[in-house]
C-alpha cells in the first residue's frame, strides 16, 4: 500500500519556476505538464499524450498560443486539456482530453491537488505568509531527494539531528541537550514541537546574519501541516530578552524556515526549502550568505537520507526502530501520515 | 492576534480543543502527557505516551475553550 496521501494539496513548483514554456514534474507518481498561460494563470494537466503517451514536455512538444502540439504526432490540447485538433481528420475523439489538475498559486508556491477533484478545497493549503510578506526578505531552493517522503519529515521533526549533521552550520550542543514539548490538534491537522533554548551558543547562520555573538535565546517552533507544509519558526535573541506583552517582540531576530516535502514517486521527494527573515531586508549579502548556508546543510540531509533510504529498501521487513524521546513529535507526523494514507497508524509509528 | 504568555516555557502553543500535549519534564527522562480534558500521565517514552493519550479520549466530551484556535510563532506578533 502507498504511503502517499491522496486527495491532498502539495507544492508542484515555485511560482517562478512556471513561465510560458512547457514544465513538467512528477508529483505522488504522476508526470504533470504545467505553463503559464498568456492570461498568467498557471495549468496543470497529465504530461502524456493520450494517443501513444509521448511526454508532452519532450521536445519537438512545443507551446503554441496556449496550446501545446505534441510533438509525436501533432495531438494538439488546451490549457484546460481537451484536445482540439488531430492529424489527417477533422473529427476529434470525444475522449481525448488529458487528466487537469486544479492548482492554487500562493505563498509563492503553486499548489496542486492530488486525488478526486470533488474533495479540493483551496481554502485548505496551509499558509506560509512570510514568504510573500514585505516585511520579510526570502531566499529559497529545492533539492531533489532520493528517499521517501517520511524520511525528511522524520529528519524535520526532530531538530535534535542538528548538534550531530549540522555542527558548525546550525546545530550546536544546546540543540540536542534541551527537552522539548509537543502538541498535537488532530482536529486542525497540526503538529508543534517547540524547543525553547534560554542560553545557548549562537551557531554561525545566525552569527553572521544577525550580528549576535556568544550566548542567545533560541526559540524553535515547529508548525507541521501533513502532508507537505512545514514550517520553523526561529526566534533568536540576546540573553533574556522576551517578546512584550502585547505579542511585540523588536528586539529579536524572526526566521520562517519553511519546508514543501512532496512526494515525487515512492522512494523520491522534492524537498523545497525557504528562509524568511525580518531584518536586514536590503542585504543581498545576508541573503547570499543564508541561501548558500540554507542550501549546504538541506544537501547534507539529502545526502543522508538518500543513504537512509538505500538502507531501508535493501533491509528485511519488519526491522524494529527504537525511539526515544526527541521522537515524540516524528512519531505523531507518522501517525497522522499514515492516518491520511488510509495505513495502519500503529504498524507506521514502530516502522514506516 | 494575542500573543503566548511571556515565559521561556513553550507549554501551550496551540489553542485548539482536542490537543494533545506533551511535556519532557525538565530535569528527568520523563514525558507527562496531558489529554484534551485535562488528565494526565507520565510515560518513560514517546510510544507509551502516545498510546496513552491516543487510548485516553475515547468515550469522552472535549473541554470548551473559549478562545478560537491561533498560532502564535516563536514569541513574535504576527
Amino acid at each position: 500500500m502507498s504511503s502517499i496521501p491522496r486527495d491532498q494539496w502539495y507544492v508542484a513548483a515555485y511560482g517562478h519556476e512556471i513561465g510560458q514554456e512547457l514544465f513538467s514534474r512528477t508529483v505522488c507518481g504522476e508526470s504533470i505538464l504545467f505553463w503559464r498561460t498568456r492570461a498568467g494563470t498557471v495549468t496543470a494537466m497529465s504530461d502524456r499524450c493520450v494517443h501513444r503517451r509521448f511526454p508532452l514536455s519532450e521536445s519537438p512538444s512545443r507551446l503554441v498560443d496556449d496550446q501545446v502540439v505534441c510533438g509525436y504526432h501533432g495531438f494538439t490540447y488546451g490549457a484546460d486539456g481537451v484536445c482540439v485538433a488531430v492529424p489527417g481528420q477533422t473529427r476529434v475523439p470525444r475522449t481525448a482530453r488529458l487528466k487537469s489538475y486544479q492548482v492554487v498559486e500562493q505563498d509563492s508556491f503553486v499548489w496542486i491537488w492530488i486525488g478526486d477533484p470533488a474533495k479540493a478545497d483551496p481554502a485548505r493549503i496551509p499558509r506560509a505568509p512570510w514568504l510573500v510578506s514585505p516585511d520579510y526578505t526570502t531566499v529559497c531552493g529545492m533539492e531533489p531527494l532520493k528517499a521517501r517522503f517520511g524520511l525528511l519529515v522524520d529528519n524535520l521533526l526532530d531538530l535534535s539531528h542538528e548538534t550531530y549533521l549540522h555542527g558548525g552550520y546550525i546545530g550546536t550542543p544546546e540543540v540536542a541537550a534541551t527537552p522539548i514539548t509537543t502538541e498535537v490538534d488532530e482536529e486542525a491537522g497540526i503538529v508543534y514541537v517547540s524547543r525553547h533554548m534560554d542560553d545557548a551558543e549562537c551557531p554561525p547562520f545566525y552569527a553572521k546574519s544577525t550580528g549576535l555573538t556568544g550566548r542567545i535565546m533560541r526559540w524553535q517552533d515547529i508548525e507541521y501541516t501533513p502532508p507537505c507544509l512545514y514550517k520553523l519558526h526561529s526566534r533568536i535573541a540576546p540573553l533574556g530578552v522576551l517578546p512584550n506583552a502585547d505579542g511585540s517582540d523588536p528586539d529579536a531576530f524572526h526566521v520562517e524556515v519553511v519546508y514543501a516535502i512532496t512526494p515525487e514517486t515512492e522512494h523520491t521527494t522534492h524537498d523545497f526549502w525557504a528562509v524568511a527573515r525580518d531584518f536586514a531586508l536590503d542585504d543581498q549579502g545576508v541573503s547570499d550568505f543564508l541561501a548558500e548556508q540554507n542550501r549546504t546543510v538541506v544537501l547534507q540531509d539529502v545526502a543522508a537520507l538518500d543513504v537512509l533510504e538505500q538502507v531501508i529498501a535493501t533491509e528485511p521487513a519488519g526491522y524494529q526502530e527504537l525511539s526515544i524521546n526527541i521522537d515524540t513529535g516524528g512519531l505523531a507526523a507518522r501517525r497522522m501520515l499514515a492516518k491520511l494514507a488510509g495505513q495502519n497508524a500503529a504498524t507506521a509509528a514502530s516502522r514506516s | 492576534m494575542t500573543a503566548m504568555e511571556p515565559t521561556m516555557e513553550p507549554t501551550r502553543m496551540l489553542a485548539g480543543r482536542e490537543v494533545l500535549r506533551v511535556v519532557w519534564l525538565p530535569g528527568s527522562d520523563l514525558l507527562l502527557g496531558t489529554c484534551h480534558c485535562g488528565a494526565t500521565h507520565v510515560a518513560e517514552g514517546p510510544i507509551e505516551v502516545w498510546e496513552w493519550l491516543l487510548a485516553h479520549p475515547i468515550g469522552h466530551t472535549p473541554q470548551d475553550v473559549p478562545d478560537p484556535a491561533f498560532l502564535t510563532g516563536a514569541g513574535a506578533a504576527r
